[in-house]
């Protein structure tokens, strides 16, 4: 697809729709590992708490959004935007459960998201001539 | 991530094989292992640390794409294994 078509789908719409997906999807890891703070008496009581329900209710919001955001753009579009979470992941490590996360493993997110990102335009670029991919 | 892929590829299989989406066993059990690996991830998640999730998501990716181009004989190209590179680079980098 031409850099015009790709400037089309940038709108504003898309970009609250992506930006939902990816806070919801960045909030349900949160949630889940919050939820395991909590002392559990028995082995399933992790899965019990709000906050795993409230995780649970998070990955259902981002796929609805995901649904929604793929009617209107490119999925090499949105799954190369969506590698994104790793670097949102690694900033709620650090903010809010205190891990240790350098510099170093910010550049390795960005290599992931650099990643991801060639291999899906590569097969987007495959399907547009033709190409079984 | 092994579920995960697992999973993906059972998907994938559903949908070449049966037109009825939701009442394909491939679907049923693809659908069936994604819920366990969320409850799996929760106890690994008691183990490790947040950050390393990071590496689950890339390295799912990693291989599902690895494994369609074994399984189902996907083509792929020089960008593809520039960024299959990348990603390996990354999980390097991210574990030195």
């Amino acid at each position: 697809m031409r850099a015009s078509a790709y400037k089309q789908q940038l709108t504003a719409k898309n970009f609250a729709l992506l930006g939902m997906s990816l806070g919801a999807q960045t909030a349900s890891v949160f949630f889940i590992k919050y939820g395991l703070y909590i002392k559990a008496p028995f082995i399933l009581m992790p899965f019990l708490t709000r906050y795993w329900l409230l995780g649970i209710l998070c990955i259902a919001v981002q796929a609805v959004c995901w649904q929604k955001l793929l009617r209107a753009v490119d999925l090499s579009l949105a799954y190369a935007a969506c590698s994104i979470f790793v670097i949102l992941n690694l900033i709620v490590c650090r903010l809010a459960f205190a891990e240790t996360v350098t510099l170093q493993h910010f550049a390795g997110g960005v290599l992931l998201c650099v990643g991801v990102t060639i291999i899906v335009f590569s097969k987007k670029i495959q399907y547009q001539q033709g190409t079984k991919a | 991530m092994a579920m995960t892929v697992w999973a993906q590829l059972l998907l994938k299989t559903g949908a070449l094989k049966s037109k009825k989406l939701l009442l394909n066993a491939y679907v049923f059990f693809g659908y069936a292992l994604f819920v366990a690996t969320i409850l799996v991830n929760g106890y690994l998640m008691q183990r490790f640390e947040l950050k390393y999730f990071s590496l689950i998501f890339a390295g799912n990716y990693l291989l599902t794409n690895v494994c369609a181009v074994l399984l189902f004989k996907e083509s792929v190209t020089r960008n593809y294994y520039a960024g299959l590179a990348c990603i390996v680079a990354g999980l390097v980098v991210f574990n030195l």
